[in-house]
């Protein structure tokens, strides 16, 4: 219990301080949602311009695929605004030693990085046009719609993705890779496509190796009720093992570092 | 002007990034992992197609690897608004250098050497690819290709020091960048080709300059384009560079007065 009130203590602590910092910025900040309106808009002008030219992608009409969108953009932000930033400043906190100091504290440091960076005002306007263009695809597709079967896979998601990038960041306990968020931020973005444009090895690596389809398309078709229960357990089988993983992952990288640096 | 100490200049950012050359490698990796996506997406949308607003598969797929590796080399961002910030301009400023001149000799190392360190990955996956990808085989392609890449290094270096200078009168404006950033690879053609964009979309393009650091080029070299077509984009890239010459040397001018005013 006490445990738990020293997470939600440090979690309430860190929403101030880079509230704050925001609140100082008024026109960084300003400027930022107009970048991540305009980026939203050119990726929505991108799909627009292709489904211009061809039906569908991959068998996904463009009402599917804005579902998709949807998704893959309530993933990226929320992700942004709360653990990747963490993970991301770990290459430059072994550098600057600054780990150690993480290390000495008596905190469980993959959780206290998710939330170090918890960043709760941008996400506002970017969490609003993500759910408003999953929305507007939900409400122009002719297929029944199942939000809860939505929410829990969208939960799963979520889930892969966070192993996923702790997989990743854990490389840096091995070797230093400073672009390491622009690395994992060009894998995910093959997610914003459906996974039936990919085929053979492509389609199995991005299936059960880095399984992006499980972060963004699995959850799309389950929005328009299009997943079997045989797909259900799937997705929540590769949640636990890539959750395993990324555990075991991390703790070797940690061990590896400990060592290292005694 | 003395040529030599701005040589001098290129030579250091040249050793700069030769140290720092695994960065760059990353960079291109990153860069061929978005080109998985591009590859798949056309392949579908080709797949009962021969040719769409006259290019042909293998000519899409070519296109982006070329905008890719080119995107990837030239559009390096400068640290202008970063050097106004935290005052170090007063270092080029006090010294007999012209600041932006300095700037730019650097940002043409980085840029030269992302080119050549680049160059063996795009041979490679041509070397690979060949029956997917659209070989242009006119010497004379090649060598408009280097012109209007020179040129577009420059349109693409004056505009980024015009967005530093911002900063002389708003602190943060990095944040601008982002927009800037979006605005310029959208506009230059690097998340689909200009022409596949609506009408309204394509009138706004011909009105930037974006248009001619990436889609132009890569059409001309595909041998989509006329040669008075090309003679004219190229005369286009050299009126946008003597544009933003003066409008950066205006800038820079006021800019400067503002910076000594404040006492920096």
């Amino acid at each position: 219990m006490n445990h738990i009130k020293k997470h939600l203590n440090l979690i309430i602590q860190s929403i101030k301080i880079q509230t704050m910092d925001k609140l100082e910025v008024a026109l960084a900040f300003t400027f930022i949602t107009l970048g991540i309106i305009l980026q939203f808009t050119i990726t929505i002008i991108f799909f627009k311009a292709i489904y211009l030219r061809s039906a569908t992608i991959g068998g996904w009409d463009v009402n599917q695929v804005y579902i998709l969108l949807g998704t893959y953009f309530i993933i990226q932000y929320i992700s942004w605004s709360t653990y990747i930033r963490g993970f991301n400043k770990i290459s430059r906190f072994i550098e600057n030693g600054e780990l150690d100091l993480y290390l000495s504290k008596p905190v469980n440091l993959k959780f206290f990085l998710s939330y170090r960076y918890i960043d709760p005002i941008f996400i506002i306007p970017q969490i609003t046009v993500a759910i408003g263009l999953l929305f507007y695809g939900v409400s122009q597709t002719n297929a029944d719609i199942n939000i809860l079967s939505y929410l829990f896979i969208l939960a799963c998601a979520f889930i892969i993705h966070f192993s996923l990038i702790v997989i990743i960041s854990s490389i840096n306990f091995f070797t230093i890779i400073r672009q390491v968020d622009h690395l994992h931020n060009t894998i995910f973005k093959l997610g914003q496509y459906p996974i039936t444009i990919y085929k053979g090895f492509t389609r199995l690596v991005l299936s059960i190796i880095i399984p992006i389809a499980f972060i963004y398309s699995v959850p799309a078709r389950a929005m328009v009720g299009d997943l079997s229960v045989k797909e259900i357990l799937a997705t929540i089988g590769i949640t636990f093992i890539f959750y395993f993983i990324s555990s075991l992952i991390w703790n070797l990288g940690l061990k590896r570092y400990e060592s290292a640096h005694g | 002007m003395n040529l030599s100490k701005y040589t001098t200049v290129f030579k250091n950012s040249w050793q700069f990034n030769l140290e720092y050359r695994l960065d760059t490698l990353v960079r291109f990796l990153i860069a061929l992992i978005s080109l998985i996506s591009v590859f798949y997406l056309w392949n579908d949308i080709f797949a009962d197609k021969a040719e769409m607003l006259g290019y042909s598969k293998d000519q899409i797929v070519t296109y982006y690897i070329i905008v890719g590796y080119l995107f990837a080399s030239i559009y390096a961002g400068l640290p202008t608004a970063q050097e106004i910030q935290d005052g170090s301009l007063s270092i080029y400023i006090t010294k007999p250098i012209s600041f932006i001149l300095y700037s730019y000799w650097q940002s043409l190392a980085k840029k030269v050497f992302r080119l050549i360190i680049g160059l063996p990955i795009i041979l490679f996956i041509f070397f690979i690819y060949s029956d997917n990808l659209y070989l242009v085989t006119d010497p004379k392609a090649y060598l408009i290709l280097i012109i209007t890449i020179f040129f577009a290094i420059n349109i693409l270096f004056l505009f980024d020091i015009l967005i530093g200078f911002i900063e002389f009168w708003m602190m943060h404006s990095a944040s601008i960048v982002m927009i800037t950033d979006s605005i310029v690879a959208f506009f230059a053609g690097t998340l689909i080709p200009i022409v596949f964009l609506p009408n309204y979309i394509q009138q706004i393009a011909n009105y930037l300059p974006f248009k001619y650091t990436g889609f132009f080029l890569i059409d001309a070299f595909l041998g989509r384009l006329g040669t008075e077509e090309i003679i004219f984009g190229i005369g286009i890239q050299i009126a946008w560079t003597l544009a933003l010459m003066l409008i950066v040397k205006i800038v820079w001018i006021q800019g400067l007065k503002k910076y000594e005013a404040v006492g920096a």
